[in-house]
């Protein structure tokens, strides 16, 4: 008998369904003839039993919150329907549908490029019958019906399979958080196809004013692009019992659209980040291609470290200093932009095979900013909204986990409200840089400083802090659009003008042809196209 | 025409079913309970705002993100995997099981038994008892090939019981 048989283990754990039939039944007659292999077969099944007797023992008392439960309940209410979705997914999101399989892929990119490429107002155009022609038909009308027929759609429709095809119009707009009722659908019954059309769209303006419709037909997977702001018809073709009736919902769920989340200082005082040069080779071929990176591609702390002098750390010589300015956020005048910036002398450029080395000294630097719950309301820092630490690192830079020394936060002041408890001049924060011990050892505090607001209105802040904020306004513009208050192109150019400053190595310069490149005139208000590898 | 309600409660079984499995594997990868639970109410967040999922898809899908974020958690921690499957060479320098586990809880016992084992196979080996994932559903979280998920299983468990003391006897 092989007891070195990983099929003999898969069989006693009952996995008999991964072996072949040839498989199970040599170790079925093994077992029929070997008092061995079937003690075997009883141990490990025992140990296997009790491993997970063991196991449940383990954290039996951990338990999620009860605050975290409750907002698990109310986000998963919105996203309960069954039925149409509609996601605004921007360039970001085409990976993963992409990632949904080869047909998936095509449709995306059939109908994505051409918008992509160009956009004009529309007219009613025929429908396309495969992906190529659906790319043809969409470039000859110049949008059109967006819906087709795609490969998998017309196999079903061709073995004869009841159709039920029901049309509905939508009088709604395609806007973030609309729900509207498809009536008349079969329970129960996988959405087949979803064709929208959108000869009532307005034009849009760029690619990511597209949505994808998606339903939820299981594994299927159907994707059409429809404008925002569009309003369109659904025409739906359940399959299956078409007796059955059910109001099947659409969420329009303006994925990219999300909500801007801030942090309550009153619960969360405190802001930790660890500090360490951000590669940057990303953000210096971008400029030197001229190309506008797509959004999600942009992590705001390589950007940050690009157009900034790096600070001295320790280990470099100098003295560790931070410089703060507080002043008026520009897209959000009632709010307030805190940077935290290097002070002091570029230090010693390092070599780029030296980076590595350098990187692992730095480490244990942490930027600490405690947020004064008696003048703050809630703040979030720029890059890393949603939880997601778009700001932070790429995962394969898994050994460079740091970001620049640098950061942008967007404060709501409890003044904005009329709750301020702090007296003038308000301490917002404040910003502690300290060297973390080793393992289990006390972090040393190189600096701590209170930062006051002085109510700095724009025109009297920093060049500095000026271009920090045009960075930030960029990425907001890329990453979120549908929620970038007063940010507009032409503000990003106005504030990196502004913000130029002496610019020794002409890197904020580069920036600004990049601007004046991408969105066309210079302080024009086209929005920049996504780059393309 | 009426409208029907969307099932508001979809997620609640889920959370019942999913949250502790997912809290103890999230446990194991971050090292810390605090962090596994941000790590487990991020996942389920995700899982609310993507939507249902089929049900063959859920717990691949679930365990798939509990172990990016957690993985992401250990990253920006500064606590690196390590670059091979083995473990170090210090582990087998250690006390042997049977002196550490005198007077152990049981927990503490598993947990130093599968120290002594590669991270691979100490994953895997979680995922299935303690976590009661499939074969299959084992090779789509990891990424491993499924004959790995069986060899890895396989060799862990054989492992597992060479070092189980004696006094702790398996009766079938």
């Amino acid at each position: 008998m092989n007891r070195d048989d990983p099929n003999l283990t898969a069989y006693a754990l009952g996995e008999t369904e991964l072996l072949s039939a040839t498989e199970r039944h040599a170790i079925e007659r093994l077992l029929e003839e070997s008092a061995e292999a079937r003690a075997f077969v009883a141990e490990t099944a025992a140990f296997a039993e009790m491993l997970q007797g063991e196991f449940r023992k383990e954290l039996s008392g951990v338990a999620l919150p009860p605050a975290a439960r409750a907002r698990l309940l109310e986000q998963s209410a919105t996203t309960g329907a069954r039925g149409v979705l509609v996601r605004f997914p921007g360039v970001r999101r085409m990976a993963w549908v992409a990632g949904l399989g080869a047909v998936a892929a095509a449709i995306a990119v059939a109908f994505w490029l051409p918008f992509a490429a160009e956009v004009t107002p529309e007219r009613s155009g025929g429908v396309a019958t495969d992906a190529t022609s659906a790319r043809e038909a969409t470039q000859e009308t110049a949008s059109g019906v967006l819906g087709g027929d795609f490969p998998g759609e017309r196999a079903v429709a061709k073995s004869g399979e009841p159709v039920d095809e029901r049309r509905t119009r939508s009088d709604e707009v395609l806007e973030e958080g609309t729900v509207f009722p498809i009536p008349s659908v079969a329970t129960g019954a996988p959405l087949k196809e979803v064709k929208t059309d959108t000869a009532l769209a307005p034009a849009a303006k760029d690619a990511r004013d597209l949505a994808m419709v998606e339903t939820d037909a299981g594994p299927g997977f159907e994707a059409h692009p429809v404008r925002r702001g569009a309003k369109f018809n659904l025409k739906i073709e359940p399959l299956g019992r078409k007796e059955a009736k059910a109001e099947l919902y659409a969420k329009l769920h303006a994925d990219r659209e999300r909500p801007v989340e801030f942090v309550a200082a009153a619960q969360n005082p405190s802001s930790t980040f660890f500090v360490g040069p951000a590669p940057t080779a990303t953000v210096r071929s971008l400029l030197d291609a001229g190309r506008q990176p797509p959004a999600g591609a942009v992590r705001i702390g390589e950007w940050l470290d690009y157009f900034y002098a790096a600070p001295p750390l320790p280990g470099e010589g100098g003295t560790p200093s931070v410089r703060v300015e507080v002043g008026e956020c520009p897209w959000a005048p009632a709010h307030r932009l805190v940077w935290i910036g290097p002070s002091g002398p570029r230090a010693a450029k390092t070599k780029a095979g030296a980076e590595e080395a350098e990187t692992a000294e730095r480490a244990e630097v942490a930027l600490q900013m405690e947020f004064n719950p008696r003048a703050v309301e809630a703040y979030r820092l720029i890059g890393e909204e949603n939880g997601s630490a778009a700001g932070v690192v790429p995962a394969r830079h898994a050994h460079r986990a740091h970001r620049a020394l640098m950061a942008l936060y967007e404060v709501i002041p409890l003044s904005a409200s009329g709750k301020e408890l702090e007296k003038e001049p308000r301490r917002l924060l404040t910003v502690t840089l300290r060297q973390e011990g080793p393992e289990g050892g006390s972090a040393r505090v190189l600096v701590e400083k209170p930062v006051a607001d002085r109510g700095t209105p724009l025109a009297e802040s920093s060049p500095d802090f000026r271009f920090a904020a045009a960075l930030a306004e960029f990425w907001i513009l890329l990453e979120n659009p549908g929620r970038a208050g007063g940010a507009t192109w032409a503000s990003v150019r106005e504030l990196a003008l502004h913000g130029q400053g002496s610019d020794p190595d002409g890197r904020r310069a580069a920036f600004l042809r990049l601007l004046e490149k991408t969105t066309g005139q210079p302080g024009g208000e086209t929005p920049p196209r996504p780059g393309r590898e | 025409m009426p409208a029907r309600p969307p099932d508001l409660n979809w997620i609640e079984p889920i959370l019942e079913r999913y949250e502790r499995p997912l809290l103890r594997y999230a446990a194991s990868l971050c090292g810390s309970v605090e962090e596994a639970r941000d790590v487990v109410q991020d996942t389920f967040l995700r899982l609310a705002r993507h939507g249902r999922l089929e049900a063959d898809h859920l717990a691949p899908w679930l365990f798939t993100v509990c172990r990016n974020r957690a993985h992401d958690v250990r990253r920006r921690e500064n606590r690196f995997m390590p670059l091979c499957d083995e473990p170090p060479e210090a582990a087998c320098e250690a006390p042997g099981p049977a002196a550490l586990l005198q007077g152990k809880e049981a927990l503490e016992r598993l947990g130093v038994l599968l120290e002594r084992l590669s991270e691979n196979q100490r994953e895997v080996i979680r995922l299935r008892f303690q976590c009661d994932l499939s074969y299959r559903e084992i090779a789509e979280v990891t990424q491993l090939g499924i004959g790995n998920v069986g060899f890895l299983l396989h060799t862990g468990l054989k492992k597992l019981r060479q070092l189980w003391p004696e006094n702790l006897e398996i009766h079938p």
